[in-house]
C-alpha cells in the first residue's frame, strides 16, 4: 500500500489535469481522479508491462472519465460561470501559481485569464476522443505511440485525429493564433 | 488525395516530429515552396504553444490520502467478503430481482386476462382434479374449447327459480358477455367447493333455461346429459374450427334447433347450451335432467349467491320508467308482504345458514309442503292451510299434461291478457290453520296445483322475492304485472306477495284458486322458502317439485344447462342427502 502510495503522489497531478481537461467539474474530476488510481490499484496484478506504468494508467482514466461523460447523458460538462470557476478559485490560484513557479514559461506567463478561458472553451467545446487526443499530446507532451497506448487507437488514427482537432481549435482561436 | 492535401494532413505530425527523415524532407521542402502551407504551419504551430502554455492544475494534497483510505476499505471489504464466500447482501439482489419478475409476470398475466379475457385459455387445457376422465366435449370443445363465459349462475340479469332453475332476463347477447362476469363470479362459488368456483349467469339470453347440476363428477354427469339430448335428438354442433383454443364465444345456437354445444367453463364447471326444435323437448328434458340432479350425492340448492336475481318493476302503463324509489318501495312491499302472507319474513342469507344447520328431511318436507316455510307446529290439514292447496281439484298428471300441451300450442302470449287481470299473482294473507294432514299429502296436492297453473305463472322466486315474467311479455303483462304489485285494474290490490303472471288464453281461473291465501303459486313459494331455508339436501324434494311447473307450455326453446362440481365432504350432508332421497322416494311411491 505504502508503494501504490508512492504512485499516486507521483501521477496524481497528472492525471488529475487530464481528468479535469476533459471535465471541467472539479469535484467530479476529483472523484474520477480517485476512481482511476483505485481501479489501477484493483487491477494492478493486470499490468504486464507492456507498455509504461503511467500510460497505462491514462488509459484507466481516459476510460473513466469518457465513460462517465456517456452516462452523464449528452449534457457535456460545460460550467455555468465557465472554465474558469475552478481556476479563479483561491485554491486553485494558488496552485496555479505554483504550478507556474515550477514551470514558469514566457507564453504561460503571458497569456491572460481571458485567453485561457477562451482556450478552455474551445477545448471543452472539441469531441471529446479529439480532446482526449489534444490533450495528451499538447499538454501531457506524450508521444504518438503513447497516444496510442492511451487511447487504444492505431498511429495513423492518432495522427488524423490530431491534426484535425488543431485545425478546429486554430479556426476557433483564429484571433489568438494570429 | 493530392500531393498538397498530404502534405497538409502532416503538417501536425512534422511540428511534432513524428514524421520519418524522408518524410520530413518532403514537407520542408514543400513548406519552403508553398506561403499558404506555410502561413497553416504557423496557426498549427500557435495552437500547440497555446495549449502547451495552458496553466497546469495541481491535484488536491489530500486526493493521495483520500485514495489510500478508500483502497484500505476496499481491501477489507474484499477480505471480508472472501471471509464470506460471496460479496455481501448479493443473495438479496436475487431474490430481489426474482421478486420483480414474479410480481411483473403476474401483472402482466392479470392485465392480460383483464384486456383480453376472451384469449386466455380455459378450454381443456384446464384440467380438474375431479375429472380423471374428463368426458370429450362437444361442438367447439372437442376441437380445442371454447372459452364461452356467458352462463352462470345466476345474475342480475338471470332468475332463479330456487333450484337451479333460471330465465334470463334480457338478451344482451353473447358478445356483451365478458370475462369480467367470469372471474367475479368465481367468488361465489358454493362453500366446500374447490378450484374454479362458479361463473354466474349474469347475461342470459331472453327466455333461455337454465338447468343448474352440482355434481361430484362433472364428467359423468355432462355424459349422462350428452346421452339425454342424443336421445332426445339433439346432436353436438361440430365447429369448423380446428385451432386450438378459438377465442370466439359459443355459438348462438337458437334458431339451428336440436343442437347443443358443450363447453368446459373452468376446470369445474361445464356448461351444455341446447337449441331444441319444440318447448316439449326442453320439457323433456328437463324431467331427465330432475331426474338426474336428484341421483346427485350433493345438495342442490343453488347457494344465496346464485339467488340473487334481478328484481326490477316493469314499465309503468305510461310508458314511464318507474323512478329507483319505487323500485326500492316495491322491493318492500315485497318483502312484507311475503312476511305477511307466509306468516315469516322473507329469508335471508343468514335465515339460510341458519336454517341450513338445524334443518332434518322431515322438516324440510313440511315447510316444502306447508305455508312457505312456516315452522311446523303439528299437523297441518292441507285442505284448510294457507297455500289453498285443499280448494285445488285434485287432477291426474296426464290430464295436466295434456292441457299444457294444448295450451302451449294454441296460447300466443301476450293479446289476452286482459281476459287475465292480475294474471296468477296470488298472495297468502295469513298463514293457514295447523294442519292436520301429513306434508306429504299437502305436498302432493301442491304438486298438482303447480303442475294446474304452471302454464300461467312463469317462474316464482320468492326466496328472494322476485317475480319473473316468461319471455314475451308484452306491455299488457306489464301493466298486470305492475297493478299486482301496486294494486289496481285487473291486479289483487294490496297482495302480500306479488307473483308475475303471464297472459293466456285460458280464462282466469276461478276467484278460488286466485283468491288470497290459495293457488298454486303460495305452494311453489312455500317450496322455495322450504328450499332456502333448509338449504340442504332436503331441499332436492321441494326444488324438484317447484322446479318441474314453472316453464311447462311455455314457448321457450332455449336452455343452458351448466354442471357444477359440488364435492361430497360432509359426511352431514351426504347423511341428509341419503335421507332427502329417501323422503323422495317414499313420496314419489306414495304419490303414484
Amino acid at each position: 500500500m505504502r508503494a501504490f502510495g508512492l504512485l499516486v503522489a507521483k501521477y496524481q497531478d497528472r492525471i488529475f489535469n487530464m481528468v479535469l481537461r476533459m471535465c471541467p467539474q472539479r469535484a467530479v474530476a476529483e472523484e474520477l481522479t480517485q476512481e482511476a488510481f483505485l481501479k489501477a490499484l484493483q487491477r494492478l496484478n493486470q499490468f504486464r508491462g507492456h507498455s509504461k506504468f503511467y500510460t497505462w494508467l491514462f488509459r484507466i482514466a481516459a476510460n473513466l472519465t469518457i465513460s462517465h461523460g456517456r452516462r452523464a447523458g449528452r449534457v457535456r460538462f460545460q460550467s455555468l460561470t465557465g472554465p474558469e470557476e475552478f481556476e479563479g478559485s483561491q485554491a486553485d490560484r494558488l496552485t496555479a501559481a505554483q504550478a507556474a513557479r515550477r514551470q514558469p514559461g514566457p507564453q504561460e506567463a503571458a497569456m491572460s485569464a481571458e485567453n485561457r478561458r477562451r482556450i478552455a472553451q474551445a477545448l471543452d467545446e472539441l469531441d471529446e476522443e479529439f480532446r482526449l487526443v489534444v490533450i495528451l499530446r499538447d499538454m501531457e507532451e506524450m508521444d504518438y505511440a503513447e497516444i496510442a497506448a492511451v487511447t487504444g487507437l492505431p498511429v495513423g488514427t492518432v495522427k488524423s485525429r490530431l491534426h484535425r482537432a488543431r485545425c478546429a481549435l486554430r479556426d476557433k482561436l483564429r484571433d489568438l493564433v494570429t | 488525395m493530392s500531393n498538397r492535401e498530404k502534405i497538409q494532413y502532416d503538417l501536425s505530425a512534422y511540428l511534432d516530429g513524428e514524421l520519418t527523415a524522408e518524410r520530413t524532407q518532403q514537407v520542408r521542402q514543400a513548406l519552403d515552396q508553398d506561403p499558404a502551407l506555410s502561413a497553416e504551419m504557423d496557426g498549427i504551430r500557435a495552437v500547440r504553444d497555446l495549449l502547451a502554455a495552458l496553466p497546469r492544475t495541481r491535484a488536491p494534497h489530500e486526493l493521495a490520502d483520500s485514495v489510500l483510505r478508500r483502497a484500505e476499505r476496499a481491501s477489507l471489504v474484499e477480505v471480508s467478503s472472501a471471509a464470506a464466500g460471496r460479496r455481501p447482501f448479493q443473495w438479496m439482489r436475487y431474490l430481489a430481482a426474482a421478486a420483480m419478475l414474479a410480481v411483473a409476470t403476474t401483472l402482466g398475466v392479470m392485465m392480460y386476462a383483464e384486456l383480453w379475457p376472451e384469449d386466455v385459455p380455459t378450454g381443456p387445457a384446464v384440467s380438474s382434479a375431479r375429472d380423471e376422465t374428463p368426458a370429450p366435449l362437444s361442438g367447439a370443445a372437442k376441437t380445442g374449447g371454447d372459452t364461452d363465459k356467458t352462463g352462470h349462475a345466476a345474475g342480475k340479469n338471470g332468475r332463479n327459480t330456487g333450484a337451479g332453475v333460471m330465465i334470463a332476463s334480457k338478451d344482451r347477447g353473447e358478445e356483451d358477455l365478458s370475462g369480467r362476469a367470469a372471474r367475479y363470479g368465481k367468488g361465489m362459488a358454493p362453500k366446500g367447493a374447490r378450484g374454479g368456483g362458479i361463473v354466474r349467469l349474469g347475461n342470459l339470453p331472453e327466455g333461455e333455461i337454465n338447468e343448474v347440476i352440482y355434481t361430484p363428477a362433472v364428467a359423468h354427469t355432462q355424459r349422462q346429459i350428452e346421452k339425454l339430448l342424443t336421445r332426445n335428438a339433439i346432436q353436438p354442433v361440430v365447429m369448423a374450427s380446428t385451432s386450438p383454443a378459438p377465442a370466439k364465444p359459443a355459438p348462438r345456437l337458437r334458431g339451428r334447433g336440436n343442437h347443443y354445444h358443450a363447453f368446459r367453463v373452468t376446470a369445474d364447471q361445464v356448461r351444455i347450451r341446447i337449441d331444441a326444435a319444440t318447448p316439449e323437448q326442453i320439457e323433456r328434458i328437463r324431467a331427465e335432467i330432475e331426474r338426474i340432479r336428484t341421483q346427485q350425492r350433493v345438495c342442490q340448492v343453488a347457494i344465496p349467491g346464485e339467488a340473487i336475481a334481478l328484481h326490477r318493476p316493469p314499465d309503468r302503463p305510461d310508458g314511464r320508467e318507474p323512478a329507483r324509489s319505487e323500485i326500492a318501495d316495491e322491493e318492500k312491499k315485497l318483502a312484507e308482504g311475503h312476511g305477511q302472507g307466509t306468516g315469516q319474513k322473507a329469508p335471508t342469507d343468514e335465515t339460510f345458514e341458519h336454517a341450513k344447520v338445524k334443518s332434518d328431511g322431515d322438516a324440510a318436507v313440511g315447510k316444502a309442503a306447508g305455508s312457505g316455510g312456516a315452522k311446523r307446529t303439528g299437523p297441518q290439514d292441507p285442505a284448510a292451510d294457507g297455500t289453498g292447496a285443499g280448494r285445488m281439484k285434485p287432477k291426474t298428471r296426464q290430464e295436466d299434461s295434456e292441457r299444457r300441451r294444448a295450451k302451449g300450442q294454441a296460447a300466443p302470449a301476450g293479446p289476452d291478457s286482459a281476459n287475465a287481470p292480475g294474471g296468477r299473482a296470488v298472495a297468502q294473507d295469513k298463514p293457514g290453520p295447523a294442519r292436520k294432514e301429513p306434508d306429504r299429502i299437502a305436498e302432493r296436492t301442491a304438486q298438482q296445483q303447480i303442475d294446474d297453473s304452471a302454464d300461467s305463472v312463469e317462474q316464482v322466486d320468492v326466496g328472494t322475492n322476485v317475480a319473473a315474467v316468461r319471455p314475451g311479455r308484452d306491455a299488457a303483462g306489464f301493466k298486470d304485472l305492475w297493478a299486482g304489485f301496486f294494486g289496481g285494474e285487473g291486479g289483487a290490490a294490496k297482495r302480500g306477495v306479488a307473483v308475475a303472471a303471464k297472459p293466456v288464453t285460458r280464462p282466469a281461473k276461478a276467484p278460488a284458486q286466485s283468491g288470497p291465501g290459495d293457488g298454486p303459486v303460495d305452494m311453489q313459494e312455500g317450496q322455495a322458502i322450504a328450499a332456502r331455508q333448509v338449504g340442504g339436501p332436503t331441499s332436492q324434494v321441494a326444488q324438484g317439485r317447484q322446479r318441474r311447473a314453472p316453464l311447462a307450455g311455455a314457448n321457450v326453446r332455449a336452455m343452458v344447462i351448466t354442471l357444477n362440481f359440488r364435492p361430497v365432504t360432509d359426511d352431514t350432508m351426504r347423511g341428509q342427502v341419503d335421507a332427502a332421497q329417501k323422503d323422495a322416494a317414499v313420496q314419489n311411491k306414495a304419490l303414484k
